[in-house]
């Protein structure tokens, strides 16, 4: 077809028929106070998507999300911050989309920054950070407040071992302290120590729910 | 399972479990959308503050450019108008850049909320909170630039021998009017340009011939003297909303109080107040439906 032909018809044509591609389907999942909950399965399985919904991101076209507590998502690394702020102003830009007030952050900034150990940079602009380091702030923020619900979206496997394994014991913190998560990774033998549940995904759907070993069985399974 | 999206189920209601997408009453929006803003208001004034960074924070001049530009703006228009066509009048490069301020004022707000939603995809899918404070805070931000802006009125004033009067009230009401009608235009479409972008192009056309069509380079005096004020031209050119505030800017400075008939003022009071009442009920009942389109 030429290509002004291809213009032309282009506000009036009809779309390709294509597979329906559901997002999530039929998933039904209560999270008890103080469980951590893994989530595996292979890329777009709807391991996001559902945690995304729990967040409120996505509106669920059928059924509904009920939550008891304040919920703050994780997801990707320093979601929002600007690279020409610094570091600090950044603790305060990110802290606030995580829903936490201005005398909150005013406490926690000290804490932030002795956890995530960028004392030297606090106050550069974030553009001098590496990947590394924005996640470390990132993941400092959002542990700080230990909010009712955290929400982690692949993001806990960053920084350097030290860090990682500073990360995996604020999470612990967060359960002895009753706090609910719900955390996304590929990293099994993480998954395997923190998590009390395990949910495997495939096409949108709960595939299997259980114990760590159950599920991972069942994952590798599926996997051949 | 509810038996209807977002209603829960009949076994656990009661329950202390809060639900996510909650059926607001549809008049309900504005206050709710007030509701939010209140209640993020330090992330609305961190978001302002990271959009005025991103803005002039390279700039070697930096914030100096909210003064620079419209300055530089009025020089041009002194040029042209005082110098080489000899105008008679010379405030008429002062009450274009009343026009210049206000009109953008009204464009960059109108084009920024349209397009909110496509803007943020990115973070709109990692961050939980109420999407109505990324075009509010976009709002705030344009005010802020407006407002520095209208700094430049004060040479203006100072060489024509003009005083400030009481008159002056009615700058922060027309840039209100303006601030009001943009937002709620806006929040109207934000989610049909999810759907469908030529939105966003036409409001883009709109804006631009917006330009010509408002009394940003002409006034609604000239307008009456050159259509008659019984011209049915007259009500027509009043339906567009910006008129009415974009003259009561250009009086302010000038210290008199702009002659409209009764209908127009009415209209011109009803229209920020309307659009932004039907923008947040459209906005608050589709936007989170389309963010799965992001």
């Amino acid at each position: 077809m030429s290509i002004l032909k291809r213009m032309l018809l282009k506000p009036f044509g009809k779309s390709k028929p294509g597979p329906q591609n559901c997002g999530l389907s039929d998933v039904s999942l209560t999270v008890y106070k103080g469980e951590i909950i893994g989530i595996i399965g292979r890329n777009g399985s709807g391991k996001s998507t559902l945690l995304r919904t729990m967040a409120g991101i996505y509106k669920p076209d059928n059924g509904w999300v009920g939550i008891d507590g304040q919920i703050s998502l994780l997801a990707g690394v320093g979601v929002g911050m600007n690279k020409d702020l610094t570091g600090r102003e950044n603790i305060h830009l990110y802290g606030s989309m995580l829903g936490n007030e201005r005398e909150v952050m005013d406490s926690m900034t000290d804490e932030i920054i002795a956890f995530s150990e960028l004392e030297e940079f606090i106050d550069e602009p974030l553009r001098t950070y590496s990947s590394g380091m924005k996640a470390r702030l990132g993941i400092s923020v959002a542990t700080a407040v230990k909010p009712d619900i955290l929400l982690i979206d692949e993001v806990l496997g960053v920084g350097d071992p030290g860090f990682k394994k500073r990360s995996q014991q604020r999470i612990r913190e967060m359960m002895d302290d009753s706090n609910t998560v719900v955390l996304v990774s590929h990293s099994f033998s993480l998954l395997k120590e923190i998590c009390s549940r395990m949910i495997m995904m495939e096409k949108g759907k709960m595939k299997c729910i259980g114990t760590p070993e159950e599920v991972i069985a069942a994952y590798h399974e599926a996997e051949g | 399972m509810g038996d209807t999206a977002n209603t829960p189920p009949a076994d656990e209601r009661g329950s202390s479990l809060k639900n996510l997408h909650p059926q607001v009453p549809m008049f309900s929006s504005p206050f709710q959308i007030q509701k939010n803003l209140s209640k993020h208001r330090y992330l609305l004034k961190n978001m302002v503050n990271r959009n005025l960074n991103q803005r002039y924070n390279k700039a070697l001049l930096g914030y100096l450019w909210t003064l620079l530009e419209p300055a530089l703006l009025a020089s041009v228009y002194y040029v042209l108008f005082v110098i080489i066509a000899n105008y008679e009048d010379k405030s008429y490069p002062m009450l274009i850049l009343l026009g210049v301020i206000g009109w953008g004022l009204f464009a960059r707000i109108l084009n920024a909320t349209v397009s909110t939603l496509v803007t943020n995809a990115g973070m709109i899918k990692q961050a939980g909170f109420p999407l109505e404070i990324y075009s509010a805070s976009d709002c705030k931000t344009n005010l802020v630039i407006s407002s520095i802006s209208l700094l430049t009125i004060i040479p203006f004033m100072f060489y024509l021998g003009l005083q400030p009067t009481s008159a002056l009230w009615m700058l922060p009401v027309a840039m209100f009017m303006l601030y009001l009608s943009a937002w709620g235009i806006g929040l109207m479409v934000a989610s049909a340009n999810v759907v469908f972008p030529d939105v966003a192009h036409a409001f883009r056309f709109i804006t631009r011939a917006g330009f010509f069509v408002s009394p940003v380079m002409w006034t609604y005096e000239l307008l009456i003297e050159r259509a008659g004020a019984d011209s049915p031209y007259i009500d027509i050119a009043m339906l567009n909303p910006v008129v009415v505030p974009l003259t009561m800017m250009k009086h302010s400075a000038q210290g008199t109080i702009p002659d409209f008939a009764i209908q127009h003022v009415i209209y011109a009071a009803a229209f920020p107040i309307l659009a932004f009442i039907f923008g947040s009920i459209i906005f608050m009942a589709t936007s989170r439906g389309v963010v799965k389109r992001l």
